[in-house]
C-alpha cells in the first residue's frame, strides 16, 4: 500500500498521468481544436499552408444545400435500425449461454470473441465472399430452404443488410461480454425467490433479468447509437460507397472529402455537422431513459 | 523493494519505447539516402524492383534507395498526401495519371526540364506521347515508368463457334453489336461482351461518340450533353436491350476474368496487366485488337509516373533514379522479363521483343491502341466529377434512372460543386 506524503502522492499521480494526457492534447484535443478552426477555411493538403483561405460560413452553407447528407443520414439510420437490435438480441442471447454453467464454457468464450479481436480488413473480405450472389455460402444455405438469394452486395437493398451482418458477426462477442458482467451483478436470491413463488422463466427473464440489466442495456444502446453513426471501416471495404451511392454514411464522406478531394475544410464542417447530430441524440436518449432503465437492485 | 523492482522495470520499458526516437541514421556522409515511395510492384514485381533497385546502386555506390513498397490497396495516397502536407515527403514516389494530374493541378511536383539539362540525361529517350502525357503547364512533371492500354481482347474458338470473323482495327460499335448477339445465341450463360458500366468506361466511350464531359477549352461542362446521353442509352442497351451483356443478377458477383477464363464471354475490355494471368488460365486461342469506336476512335491508356518531391534535398538522386528504373536497358530488360507493364523508352527493338512473345494473338494492337489514347481531364477537382457522375451512371445501370434523368442530375449537380 503506498504510504506517501499528499504532496508525493499528487507527484506520482501527475507523473503517471502525464505521459496519457500529453498523448489525449497531442492526437485529440489539437486535432479536434484545429477541425473546428478548418470548417471555416478552405484547406487543400498538396498545395501547403500558404494557400488556405479563410471563406467564413461556406462549407456549412455547401453542406446544407446538398441533397446528400440527408441521403447519407438516411443510409446510417437504415444501418442503425437493423444493427442495433439485431447485435442487443444476438449478445444478450449469447450472454444468457455463457451465464450457464457447461462444459467447455471457457473454449466457447473464446471462440465467441474471436471474431473481435479478428481485423476488420479480413472480416469484411471473408463476409464478401460469404455474400457473394454465385459462390457464396450464405446464398447456397438460403437454397437448401428453397429461397433464392440476392447478389448483396451490388444490390441496392441488399447492401446494407450484408454489411449490418458482418458487423453483427463481428461486435456479437464484445457485446456480450458486458452483458455477461451485467448477468453476473444479479443477485441470486432474486431468482430463487422467484422460482419459489412459481414463475417461469420467461417471467423471471421479463421481471428480473430484463429491468435489472437495463443500465448496461441503455449503455449498449448509447454506444452503438454513437458508433452506428460513425460507421465507417465495414462500409469503406465492403461496398466503398456502393452500388450507386446505396450505402454512403457520412464519415466515408469526410475520408472522401479530406483525402480523395483535398478538402480539408469542407471535411471538417461534416465532421463537426455529425458531432453536433450525435451529441443531439445522445442527450435525447438520456432523457427518455427514464422510461426504461431501472437503477434499483 | 517489490515497489523499487516495478518501477525499475517500468522505466526500462519506457526507455525501449523512447530510444527510436533518438535513433539517428548510421549514414556515411557521403552516402545520399532517397527514399522512393511506391505501389506498383505489389508482390507480385517487389523482386524485380528489388532488383532494379540493386542494379542502380551498384552503379552509384553514393546513393542509397529506401524501398517504400507499398500495396494498391494499402491506402497509398492517404499517406503519400498526408506525408507531402506533414512536410515529411518521401525524395520521389510513383503516381498513377489520375492521382498525377491532381498533384500537377495543385503544382506539388518538382518540375524535372531542368534537371535534365543539368544531369545531361536525354529525355527523348521516352516516347513523345508518353512525354506529353507527364507534361502540365509546358514543362515536364515526371518520368514516364510504365505504360499500359486496354484493348479488346476476344475468345476465338467462340468467334469461330458464332461463325463470326475475328475483329479487325477498323471495326465499330455496330460490327462488335452484331458478333456478340450470335455469340450470345451459343447458350444461356455465354455472353457477347462485358464492358463495365462506370465513369471511366462512359468517358471514354463518350469520346467515341463525338462526346466528352467539357468544352475542348474545359470552361463548360458538358455531361448532358446529347451524345453522351445517347452513349449512355448504347451502354445500357447492351445488357436489358441487345442482352449481349450479362446484368447484375445474371453475372452474380462473379468477376469478369472468371467469366472470359471459362469460355463464357465473346469480348472483353482489359488493359495489358491482365495477360499474365490469362496466359496461364485461358486453355483455348486467344487474340487482341483496338478497342472498337463508333464516329471515332478513344482508347483508355494507363501509366504510372516517377515524380521527384518539392521538398527533397536530393532532386538530382531522386531524378537519376527514376530516370534509371524506367530507361536502363537492364532495367527495360527486368520489366519486359517480367511483364511489369510496359517499358516507356521509344526503342523499336524493345517493343518487337514484347510483341513477339505470345499469346494472345495481334498483340501489335496493344502498340496501336496508343495512336487513340485518349486522358482524364486535367481539372483539380476530377475526383468529385468522377465521384458525381460515377454515382449517376450506376444509378441507371440499376434501373433507378433513365440515361437522360442520370446526365442531368449529374450536370446540375457538378455545376454546384465543380469550379472551372
Amino acid at each position: 500500500m503506498y504510504t506517501g506524503s499528499r504532496q508525493q502522492t499528487r507527484r506520482a499521480v501527475i507523473f503517471f498521468l502525464l505521459p496519457a494526457t500529453v498523448a489525449l492534447i497531442i492526437f485529440f484535443l489539437f486535432p479536434i481544436l484545429v477541425s473546428a478552426v478548418m470548417c471555416f477555411v478552405k484547406y487543400d493538403p498538396l498545395k501547403g499552408f500558404d494557400a488556405i483561405k479563410v471563406v467564413g460560413l461556406d462549407n456549412f452553407k455547401r453542406l446544407f444545400s446538398t441533397q446528400d447528407l440527408v441521403s447519407q443520414f438516411r443510409h446510417v439510420l437504415y444501418y442503425m435500425v437493423l444493427y442495433i437490435p439485431l447485435v442487443l438480441i444476438t449478445s444478450m442471447s449469447e450472454a444468457l449461454v455463457l451465464n450457464k454453467d457447461f462444459n467447455g464454457k471457457k473454449f466457447y468464450k473464446i471462440l465467441f470473441y474471436l471474431p473481435v479481436i479478428s481485423s476488420w480488413v479480413a472480416v469484411a473480405l471473408i463476409w464478401k465472399w460469404l455474400l457473394n450472389g454465385k459462390y457464396g455460402l450464405v446464398n447456397n444455405w438460403l437454397q437448401l430452404i428453397g429461397i433464392q438469394g440476392p447478389s448483396w452486395m451490388t444490390s441496392q437493398v441488399w447492401a446494407m443488410p450484408g454489411v449490418v451482418i458482418a458487423a453483427v458477426w463481428k461486435d456479437t462477442g464484445y457485446y456480450a461480454l458486458i452483458l455477461l458482467a451485467a448477468l453476473k451483478g444479479i443477485n441470486k436470491t432474486y431468482y430463487e425467490a422467484a422460482k419459489i413463488d412459481g414463475a417461469s422463466p420467461w417471467q423471471r427473464f421479463k421481471s428480473i433479468t430484463l429491468p435489472l440489466i437495463s443500465p448496461t442495456m441503455f449503455l449498449l444502446v448509447i454506444i452503438n447509437v454513437i458508433n452506428g453513426f460513425q460507421v465507417f471501416e465495414s462500409i469503406y471495404i465492403m461496398t466503398d460507397g456502393g452500388p450507386a451511392g446505396a450505402t454512403k454514411v457520412p464519415v466515408e464522406q469526410i475520408y472522401r472529402n479530406a483525402f480523395t478531394y483535398f478538402n480539408m475544410g469542407y471535411a471538417s464542417a461534416i465532421a463537426w455537422a455529425l458531432a453536433v447530430v450525435i451529441f443531439a441524440v445522445t442527450i435525447m436518449q438520456f432523457s427518455f431513459q427514464k422510461k426504461w432503465v431501472s437503477y434499483e437492485g | 523493494m517489490k515497489n523499487w523492482y516495478s518501477a525499475l522495470i517500468v522505466m526500462v520499458l519506457m526507455c525501449c519505447l523512447v530510444t527510436p526516437l533518438f535513433a539517428s541514421g548510421a549514414a556515411e556522409d557521403d552516402v545520399v539516402t532517397i527514399k522512393y515511395n511506391n505501389f506498383s510492384a505489389g508482390e507480385t514485381n517487389a523482386a524485380v524492383l528489388q532488383e532494379m533497385i540493386a542494379l542502380f546502386e551498384a552503379e552509384n555506390p553514393n546513393i542509397k534507395i529506401e524501398n517504400e513498397a507499398m500495396g494498391y490497396g494499402d491506402n497509398y495516397w492517404t499517406q503519400l498526401v498526408t506525408r507531402i502536407a506533414g512536410n515529411d515527403a518521401p525524395d520521389c514516389f510513383e503516381l498513377n495519371m489520375e492521382n498525377f494530374l491532381a498533384h500537377a493541378t495543385r503544382g506539388s511536383l518538382k518540375p524535372l526540364d531542368s534537371l535534365f539539362s543539368e544531369t545531361g540525361l536525354d529525355k527523348n529517350v521516352y516516347s513523345e506521347g508518353l512525354l506529353d502525357a507527364v507534361s502540365f503547364d509546358g514543362s515536364l512533371q515526371a518520368i514516364p515508368l510504365m505504360f499500359s492500354t486496354v484493348v479488346l481482347v476476344y475468345n476465338m474458338d467462340l468467334f469461330d463457334q458464332a461463325g463470326v470473323a475475328y475483329p479487325t482495327e477498323d471495326w465499330t460499335w455496330a460490327d462488335s453489336l452484331e458478333a456478340g448477339m450470335k455469340i450470345s445465341e451459343l447458350g444461356d450463360d455465354i455472353w457477347g461482351m462485358f464492358n463495365p458500366i462506370q465513369f471511366w468506361e462512359f468517358y471514354k466511350v463518350s469520346q467515341q461518340n463525338g462526346g466528352g464531359l467539357m468544352t475542348p477549352d474545359g470552361k463548360t461542362l458538358t455531361i448532358n450533353s446529347k451524345e453522351n446521353v445517347a452513349t449512355l442509352q448504347y451502354m445500357l442497351d447492351r445488357v436489358y436491350k441487345y442482352k449481349v451483356m450479362p446484368d447484375k443478377e445474371a453475372q452474380a458477383d462473379r468477376p469478369e476474368s472468371d467469366l472470359f477464363v471459362e469460355g463464357k464471354l465473346g469480348m472483353w475490355l482489359n488493359g495489358v496487366w491482365a495477360f499474365n494471368d490469362l496466359k496461364t488460365r485461358a486453355d483455348f486461342p486467344w487474340g487482341v485488337e483496338v478497342e472498337p469506336g463508333n464516329i471515332a476512335k478513344a482508347t483508355h491508356f494507363f501509366g504510372n509516373v516517377g515524380c521527384v518531391s518539392q521538398s527533397t534535398n536530393h532532386p538530382e538522386e531522386a531524378f537519376m533514379f527514376l530516370n534509371f528504373l524506367a530507361s536502363n536497358p537492364k532495367a527495360v530488360d527486368l520489366r519486359l522479363e517480367a511483364q511489369w507493364e510496359l517499358p516507356t523508352v521509344s526503342d523499336p527493338e524493345i517493343m518487337k521483343r514484347y510483341i513477339e512473345d505470345t499469346p494472345p494473338t495481334n498483340k501489335i494492337a496493344v502498340v496501336n491502341s496508343l495512336n487513340y489514347a485518349v486522358k482524364p481531364p486535367a481539372l483539380e477537382q476530377f475526383a468529385e466529377l468522377t465521384n458525381i457522375v460515377n454515382t449517376k451512371i450506376e444509378m441507371a445501370r440499376d434501373g433507378l434512372l433513365s440515361a437522360q434523368d442520370a446526365l442531368d442530375q449529374a450536370q446540375k449537380e457538378a455545376e454546384a460543386q465543380i469550379t472551372l
